[in-house]
């Protein structure tokens, strides 16, 4: 069933270039590891306008990752007005150590052992409740980020007049090289509705 | 006549191959030593490659024919941004040296777009100071017969366009010929149309190429490029002291010398033949656009009155 495809590319006129730009964006895709954050496409072509309309169905986000998720928190000994993170997983000790540094400082931040970081502060009784729910890494945000690339990179160089509309569900662009018509938006919009539609009628 | 060759084999004893080459009369073009491999482009009296061909299989070595030799391309994008760069560009620009071109990349500063798309004097300049020029546009029939041949005008070279869409050969006004199967892609060129796609630009281009010798031969350069090299290499020794992987080009018409014009454009000039001959007498030697290097541009037979 061609609603089935996961990518859509029409461009009347040009069947070979609809074919090749079908490769670029699956190639785009692919390079920033999008192809499961990105459910459907759907791009419409035509370069004797010119316009560029590009809509996609988004899987909805992951969840941000706190110090909670892979580490045990606690108050230092006694004496020590220290917070001990314990740390299960490695994967994230860049991404804390940053955020830490950020918050107290390099000298109040002790990482002697490969899972343990001490926090020297004095208010470690609230900090530690603080920490524990630290965000570390906003999968969301960078997801965000690599999706306005991608479409950087899928729409033609030239089209640097853009309209859009980004939401957790969906990304529509429109680009052209002139100024944005009215009918373009439209016929985004009616590709749009369509997309969701068809989602809605499949669950 | 000389034949184009290349020669890919192993660092040790390499030298007997140059010295070969040289005592048949031949010339050593190009020579990268790449740890303990080395590639040679070289031209070999036509009928002595045997001698070659039998050195060559006692060092284990590979002799191949390089059709492009002697010439520099160059090799035309839009821009030179992630669009249309690393992968279709580089690919094109390794296959044509790989048969043995000099090419250049040219990114263009405004070529994006239809209807925006510009060139401007320099970038016009700097192309034609070239033996041919490759320009490699994208997936859309329109865009490359209606939009894009706007960034020819002006340039004198002939011209080899590659794109996506299937169009006739000589469907792209202005352009000498037009490849298709090669449009913009994000991927690197390894499946095979895409590689016969690419076999069929190079060839295109070696025909062209052939077609220009063939007209200079008609009325024959005063001397011959490779020969001005040598006398350069021989004369100037700070042509030693640059870095570039080719000091000094070979161009269908003459050669480019990579030295500052100002400092060693007389010098350059002053180069003198056996025959009694100064290079200045049977060359115009000009200002390239390019890093303010010296273009010299052999003058023919017609115009000197003889051939050293």
């Amino acid at each position: 069933m061609e609603e089935d495809e996961k990518i859509i590319v029409e461009s009347p006129g040009e069947e070979v270039g609809a074919i090749v730009y079908k490769q670029v964006i699956s190639d785009v895709l692919s390079d920033l590891a999008l192809g499961r954050v990105i459910e459907k496409v759907r791009v419409y072509v035509d370069v004797t306008e010119p316009c560029f309309i590009f809509v996609g169905l988004r899987h909805t986000g992951q969840a941000s990752v706190h110090i909670k998720d892979f580490a045990d928190l606690e108050i230092g000994e006694y004496g020590k007005h220290q917070v001990l993170i314990k740390l299960n997983k490695e994967a994230y000790i860049p991404q804390l150590l940053e955020k830490l540094w950020e918050r107290y400082g390099r000298g109040n931040i002790i990482h002697e052992e490969r899972t343990l970081v001490a926090v020297e502060t004095p208010d470690y009784m609230d900090e530690v409740d603080i920490l524990s729910e630290m965000v570390i890494d906003e999968k969301a945000g960078e997801i965000d980020d690599r999706i306005v690339d991608s479409m950087l990179r899928i729409i033609p160089e030239g089209f640097r007049v853009r309209y859009h509309q980004m939401t957790k569900d969906y990304i529509l662009f429109v680009a052209s090289e002139d100024p944005i018509k009215q009918e373009w938006k439209e016929r985004a919009q009616a590709i749009l509705d369509k997309l969701l539609g068809e989602v809605r009628s499949n669950a | 006549m000389l034949e184009p060759m290349m020669y890919e084999g192993g660092v040790y004893k390499h030298n007997l191959i140059v010295e070969l080459v040289e005592d048949l009369g031949g010339y050593i073009l190009q020579k990268n030593i790449m740890q303990t491999e080395v590639v040679m482009i070289m031209l070999v009296p036509m009928k002595d490659t045997h001698l070659v061909e039998d050195m060559t299989k006692k060092l284990l070595g590979e002799l191949t024919r390089a059709p492009l030799s002697g010439a520099e391309v160059a090799v035309v994008a839009p821009t030179l941004a992630y669009h249309h760069l690393p992968h279709l560009d580089c690919d094109i620009a390794e296959f044509l040296r790989r048969k043995g071109a000099k090419t250049n990349m040219v990114g263009l500063s405004r070529g994006v777009g239809s209807r925006i798309c510009q060139i401007n004097a320099y970038e016009r300049d700097l192309i034609n100071e070239h033996d041919l020029a490759v320009y490699i546009f994208g997936n859309f029939k329109h865009c490359i017969t209606e939009s894009k041949p706007k960034l020819f005008e002006g340039i004198e070279i002939p011209i080899v366009v590659t794109g996506a869409p299937e169009i006739a050969a000589d469907g792209v006004k202005n352009a000498d010929v037009y490849v298709g199967n090669l449009g913009r892609v994000a991927h690197r060129m390894r499946k095979g149309d895409e590689m016969h796609a690419m076999d069929r630009m190079v060839a295109e281009v070696g025909k062209i190429l052939d077609k220009l010798r063939e007209d200079i031969g008609k009325d024959q350069q005063s001397v011959m490029p490779p020969r001005v090299k040598k006398e350069i290499e021989d004369q100037v020794p700070e042509i030693k002291q640059v870095l570039s992987p080719l000091p000094i080009t070979l161009r269908l018409k003459g050669l480019k010398v990579k030295l500052d014009y100002d400092e060693f454009h007389e010098k350059i000039g002053e180069v003198f033949f056996v025959e009694g001959i100064k290079l200045k007498d049977i060359a115009v030697i000009n200002r390239s656009n390019m890093k303010n290097f010296i273009l010299v541009d052999i003058k023919p037979k017609s115009e000197t009155g003889y051939v050293i």
